[in-house]
Order: structure tokens, then C-alpha cells, then sequence
């Protein structure tokens, strides 16, 4: 999992947790809701408890007025009168208060007004019953219906009273249903609440810690990159560091230390740190391409030598270049390589390549004096060779005659040695132009350029048609001059040399050295004669520098002919080689690649 | 070069090495034609008697290549940039037979390219072809391999 991809929250999980958050904060205000309402109906149930409670004090009350008259009528004791003005104020607090309770319904005021009339005019009865009762001569009939009066009215206070509790019981039973209603609903509100928190918060829960494992996973696998990012520097002698140009701070890789041979990994320094490790020779250099580069951000690559704490020089070849981190700061990323080996390497490969060049140079001189230098006098040895027999040849005696036959001879030996030697020397140089060539053209140029050997032979020279090659054709050339001389010196005395060149279909289990060849992959082309031939046994020997199998005057072979053939066919990528019968004649087999 | 017998056929010859001067001057002498040969040891020589102004120019030069002083493709440059030497046939006569010089001279606007011989009676035959050539058919058909001269 791509870190990126880790730390960007899905759809899915901001929609839950949109929805969630909406969910609580609706459940939320219900609730709220909810207990507002169970708060105004214990707000009435209190009310109407209260108003019970006052009505009920006002009927105590005047039951209590009633009794203490009653008292005084029969005891004419005044003390009985002391509560009066007290219990009429008590009254009429519990009506105001029971008023203030039922302002907002009007059938309910009337009521109270209603009451409040009745209670001042009972109280109305008892000032007259008193006044009656308190005058000295009682009238005892008077008084009487009074009281009678009296306690008709209380009759009809204490009903209307019983009225308006039973009303507020009636109230109270219906507030009690709402109630216990608003309770049941908020509990269950509150209980879904609860779950739901719960529901979220376990969900919440479930994430973190899931994606708590994941960034756990995900850390272990980067420190395990991180593992084998630092082994696989090690082993390939590879470091990396970076700098960040806007904070300049600096960090290098753990290898970059093992390259230097330091043990201990420091942190939080600068490439100064490093400056007593570098070459005093390198170190004014790279630190000025270093620090130009951290101007205009162009990227660097140099080879520099460093010094390890044990002496030991090592090559260094730093690459960096400018990228911009995750907080789009610039930072300069560099590879430091150790190169050490394939510096070395590379420099003894130039000193080998410059050695030969000079060994090339040399060979070309040499070349150089062979076919001209060395040439020149050998020719005028053969100059004056055929001088001294053209004029002086009467004058020597006979043995001075054959001393400058055998001379003569020699002297040709040598010149026909130093014409394969530059042929030979010219297969070895390296300008080596392939054009596709018919060989029946190269072969009639052969065949013309030998035309007074083939003569004074009186051979006959057979060529069927052959194939068109991609080759050197001055190379190709000279191997068949090579190979018609060699049959043309190797024949018979006795009979006339033919000479057959033809192509042949190669075989279909045909080797040559254990490598496999086919018609598609090679052209075969096949020299025979009918001259003194080889036994079999010579037929890798006759390819080498100066190996002569005729070592009689009458063969007179360089050695160098079929080494020659051998270098050339070698040049274009095929093969040759030799079959030979004693007393019959010799056949030459080249493959040429197609 | 058709001469009626009357007027010899004048013939120069640049070489630094005796012995083949020696040979050389033998050679055309036995040839038994009526000519004037005048022989250089060196290519200055040849070019300070070809430049001055009462000089009667050969019909022939032979010029060998490796000359002390200026070499023999020098000379031959020099001439062909005169136009008071066109009328000159040039055959090159060296030991060398490489491709790079028989390349060089043949640009370089020689008429013919001998390899000296190392047999004198070859070398009597080659003067006596040479000498002999009509210069005027040879040079119309020349090409690099009527160039190179062989018996």
C-alpha cells in the first residue's frame, strides 16, 4: 500500500462519520427536547400539588376560624380571637398563590374569584356573628341563625373547594400520564443516545486501531526496505545523501560512511565533515562544482579520490541532481559509487590500449622494412645475379657457374618469404571492409594473375559457379591465390595438375570442431587436385607459420601460404581445413558464413 | 611516342641510388635506340634544370619516389602544377609496389607505375616497352590497373 493512498480517509469513512455526527446531535437535541418537556410537566404536577395543598389549607383554615368563633361564643374567652387576623392573611396567601398558579386559564380564575367571593362573605358572617355574640345582650335567636347561616356557607366554601381539588386531582392524573409518557420517551431516547455514542465510538475505536495496525505493518515494511536499501548498497558499493536547500541540512546513507571507512554513523553534519577524508589534490574542485551547483541547480557528476583513516586511496564517482520533496521544498539527491575497481581497471586498459598502439606502430614499421627496406637490396643482389650471367657467365668456371645458380635460387626463396610475410602481416591488420562480392569474379582476377604459372604448367583450372559472399575481397583474393599456387607447386611431374573449384552441399551431421554447420548458416566451397597430396595425420600441421611438409628444392614452399589461408578464412568467420591422399591429391574445404 | 629516327628520343631519369642509375643507363644503352639521356642524383636537381628558362624538356621522365631532398611525389606534384611540363610523360619508378603509392602518383597525375625489376634483362624489356609506348593511345584509356605496368 502506497503510503499516499494510506493517509487519504475514503468516501465511505467521512460519509459514516458525517452521518454519525448528525445522528448524535439530532438524538441530542430530541433529548434535550425531551427533558424539557418531562421539566414542565413536573412543573405542573407541582403546581397542581401545591394548588391541592392551598385549598385544602384554606378549608383547614376556615374550619379553624369557624371552631375558634364557636370557642369564643361559648367561653367568651378573647384568646380565641388572637389568631383571627393571621389566619385570614394565611388565607388569602394561599389564594393569591393559588391565583398566580392559574393565570392562564380563565375558567379556572373565575373559579378562584368565584371562591375568593364566597370566603369574604362567609368571613362577612363570621364578623356579624361575632359582633352578635361579643354585644352584651345576647340574642340567642339572632345568633343562632347566624351560626346556622353560617354553616350553610361554609357548606357551600368547603364544596366549592372540594370542587376545585377534584378538578386539580382530575389535572394531576392527566399531567401523571404525560409524565410517565415523557419519562418512558426519554429513556428510551437516552438509552439510543447512549448506543449510538457507544456505536460510534467503537467504530472510531475499530479504525484507529486498525489503521494504527496498518501504519504498524507499514512501518515494518518500510524498515525492512530500508534493510535491504542499506545491503544492497553495501554490497554494491553504492551510497546515496541528500540536501535540502532551503534548511541546508544534510543526510547521508550508512554506506556512505563504510565507503569512507568510517565506523561510526554521525548525523546532522555537512559535507566539511567529510573534507579530511578527500584527496587534498580533488578537494578544492568538488566542493567549488558542490557549491556552484547549489546556486543554480544544475546537476553534477565527477570522479574524486578519497583517503580512508588507513591510508588506503579509493575513486569515487558522485552523480546528484535537483528534485523537490513531499513538502515541495528543493532538495539535491546525489549517488556516491565506489569505483574504485573499475577505475583501476580502466586505467591499465588505456595504459594496455596505448601499448599496443605503439606495438601496432612497430609492427607497421617493421612491415614497412620488410617489403621495402629489406626488398631493395635483395633485388639488387638479383640485379647483379643476372648481370653476371648475361655477361660474365663464359669466364667462371663451371662450380662458380652452380655457386651462383644456388645463389640465384636463394635469393628468390627470400623474396618469395618476404612477399607472404607482408600478405600474411596485411591479414592481420584491422581494416577489415566487408562488401558482398561474386567469387566467379574474384576467382577469373585469381586465375588471370597466375595465368603464366598455370601455363608453364599446363594445368587446367576448373570453376563451376560459385555463390556471392559478403567478404574482404582482397583477402578472399589472396586465398585463392594461396591455395591454386600451393596445387600448382604440389603437382605431379608427370602428369597435368587440375585444378577443381566448386561449391559442395554440406551434410547434415557436418562438423568442424564440434560446432555444427548447416546450408543455411554456411557457404562450402571446395579447391581439389590431383598432386602429390598429404598424408592425413599432416592435415592440421600444414596450417601452421613455416611448417613445410616438402622440405626438397623442388617444392619450393615459404611456409607461409596456408598459414595465410588459414588467417584469412579466420577473418571472415569460417572454417578450412585439409584432406589429403599420398600419391592422389589434396582437397581444401572453406566454410564461409552466409 | 612516334620519333622519326632522325631526332633522338630525350629521356630523363631522378634517382638517388648509383647502382640503379648504373643499371638503367646500361639498359637503354643496350636497347640500341637513338636517345639523350640525362640522369639526376636527386629530385632538386631535376627541378632546378626542368625550371630553368633554355631548358629543352624530355619526353620521358622516370622518378623514383624515395629521394633524399624531395621525394619523387613531390617533383611530381610540382610538374603537374606547371603547365610548361604537360607535354611530359611521367612513369613512376620504385621498388615500392603498394597500394598508397600507386594510389598517390595515379591522382597525382603520373602516366605509368613500374616496379624495378630485379632481373636486368626484365629490366632492358620494361624500358624498351615503355620507351616505346604510344603515350598518346595509353593515356586516352588510362585507368589504375592499365596504370600499374606488367610484362
Amino acid at each position: 500500500m502506497k503510503i499516499k493512498e494510506f493517509f487519504t480517509p475514503t468516501l465511505l469513512y467521512r460519509t459514516a462519520l458525517g452521518v454519525s455526527f448528525i445522528l448524535v446531535i439530532g438524538v441530542a437535541i430530541l433529548f434535550h427536547l425531551q427533558m424539557s418537556s418531562l421539566n414542565n410537566s413536573v412543573d405542573l404536577i407541582s403546581g397542581s400539588n401545591k394548588r391541592q395543598f392551598e385549598l385544602e389549607k384554606i378549608s383547614s383554615e376556615i374550619i379553624q376560624r369557624e371552631n375558634s368563633l364557636r370557642s369564643f361564643i361559648i367561653t367568651k374567652d378573647s384568646t380565641f380571637l388572637e389568631d383571627d387576623l393571621q389566619i385570614k392573611r394565611n388565607i388569602f396567601k394561599s389564594l393569591s398563590s393559588i391565583k398566580v398558579g392559574v393565570s392562564n386559564n380563565i375558567n379556572e380564575v373565575k373559579a378562584i374569584e368565584m371562591l375568593t367571593d364566597l370566603i369574604q362573605k362567609r368571613f362577612a358572617n363570621f364578623d356579624e356573628t361575632l359582633k352578635i355574640a361579643e354585644s352584651k345582650e345576647v340574642n340567642s335567636k339572632i345568633l343562632n341563625n347566624k351560626l346556622v347561616e353560617g354553616s350553610a356557607k361554609t357548606e357551600v366554601l368547603r364544596g366549592m373547594i372540594y370542587h376545585l381539588i377534584d378538578k386539580e386531582v382530575n389535572k394531576l392524573k392527566i399531567h401523571n400520564i404525560n409524565h410517565r409518557y415523557d419519562i418512558e420517551t426519554s429513556t428510551i431516547t437516552a438509552f439510543s443516545l447512549t448506543i449510538i455514542v457507544l456505536v460510534v465510538l467503537l467504530f472510531s475505536l475499530s479504525k484507529v486501531n486498525h489503521d494504527f495496525q496498518k501504519a504498524k505493518k507499514l512501518n515494518r515494511e518500510l524498515n525492512f526496505a530500508n534493510q535491504i536499501a542499506d545491503n544492497a548498497e553495501r554490497v554494491a558499493g553504492i551510497s546515496h545523501w541528500k540536501v535540502n536547500v532551503n534548511t541546508g541540512k544534510y543526510f547521508y546513507s550508512d554506506n556512505f560512511f563504510r565507503i569512507l571507512g568510517l565506523d561510526n554513523i554521525a548525523q546532522n553534519i555537512g559535507p566539511d565533515y567529510f573534507s579530511k577524508y578527500i584527496h587534498p589534490e580533488d578537494i578544492e574542485e568538488i566542493m567549488k562544482i558542490h557549491n556552484d551547483s547549489m546556486k543554480d541547480f544544475t546537476a553534477t557528476s565527477f570522479v574524486y579520490r578519497i583517503i580512508r583513516p588507513n591510508g588506503e586511496i579509493r575513486y569515487i564517482n558522485s552523480t546528484g541532481d535537483f528534485t523537490k520533496n513531499a513538502k515541495g521544498e528543493l532538495v539535491k539527491i546525489g549517488v556516491s559509487i565506489d569505483v574504485t575497481e573499475e577505475y583501476t581497471s580502466k586505467l591499465s586498459l588505456e595504459e594496455k590500449n596505448k601499448s599496443l598502439v605503439s606495438i601496432n606502430a612497430e609492427l607497421e614499421s617493421f612491415n614497412q622494412i620488410v617489403s621495402h627496406d629489406l626488398q631493395e637490396p635483395l633485388r639488387k643482389i638479383q640485379m647483379f645475379i643476372s648481370r653476371i650471367h648475361e655477361t660474365e657467365s663464359n669466364t667462371i668456371s663451371e662450380r662458380g657457374k652452380d655457386y651462383f645458380e644456388k645463389i640465384r635460387i636463394s635469393a628468390n626463396r627470400m623474396q618469395n618469404l618476404m612477399i607472404d610475410l607482408v600478405n600474411y602481416s596485411r591479414t592481420i591488420k584491422d581494416n577489415k571492409i566487408f562488401v558482398k562480392s561474386d567469387l566467379n569474379e574474384v576467382l577469373a582476377d585469381v586465375i588471370q594473375e597466375l595465368s603464366v604459372n598455370i601455363e608453364e604448367k599446363r594445368a587446367i583450372v576448373k570453376v563451376k559457379s560459385l555463390p556471392k559472399v559478403n567478404i574482404i575481397q582482397f583477402q578472399i583474393h589472396q586465398l585463392f591465390v594461396n591455395l591454386i599456387s600451393n596445387s600448382l607447386k604440389y603437382s605431379k611431374e608427370d602428369t597435368s595438375p587440375v585444378i577443381k573449384i566448386s561449391t559442395g552441399k554440406i551434410e547434415a551431421e557436418e562438423k568442424f570442431n564440434d560446432i555444427v554447420l548447416s546450408d543455411k548458416k554456411y557457404h562450402k566451397i571446395i579447391v581439389s587436385d590431383n598432386g602429390i597430396g598429404f598424408k592425413q595425420e599432416f592435415s592440421e600441421k600444414i596450417f601452421q607459420l613455416f611448417k613445410r611438409l616438402e622440405t626438397e628444392m623442388d617444392y619450393a614452399g615459404t611456409g607461409l601460404g596456408l598459414a595465410i589461408c588459414k588467417k584469412i578464412v579466420e577473418n571472415h568467420n569460417g572454417f578450412i581445413k585439409a584432406d589429403g591422399i599420398p600419391g592422389t591429391g589434396a582437397i581444401f574445404t572453406i566454410y564461409l558464413p552466409k | 611516342m612516334i620519333k622519326d629516327d632522325h631526332t633522338p628520343i630525350h629521356i630523363m631519369l631522378a634517382d638517388d641510388d648509383e647502382d640503379d642509375r648504373n643499371f638503367f643507363n646500361d639498359a637503354i644503352n643496350d636497347l640500341k635506340i637513338n636517345n639523350k639521356l640525362t640522369i639526376f642524383k636527386n629530385g632538386k636537381d631535376l627541378m632546378d634544370y626542368l625550371e630553368s628558362p633554355d631548358t629543352i624538356l624530355p619526353d620521358i621522365l622516370f622518378l623514383d619516389l624515395n629521394m633524399p631532398c624531395k621525394t619523387g611525389n613531390e617533383c611530381l606534384k610540382d610538374i603537374r602544377s606547371n603547365q610548361k611540363f604537360k607535354d611530359i610523360s611521367i612513369a613512376i619508378y620504385s621498388t615500392s609496389s603498394s597500394d598508397k603509392d600507386i594510389e598517390e602518383t595515379f591522382v597525382g597525375g603520373a602516366n605509368i607505375y613500374i616496379k624495378k625489376p630485379n632481373d636486368f634483362s626484365k629490366l632492358k624489356k620494361v624500358l624498351k616497352e615503355v620507351v616505346n609506348l604510344n603515350w598518346q593511345f595509353h593515356t586516352s584509356k588510362l585507368n589504375k590497373d592499365t596504370f600499374f605496368f606488367s610484362i
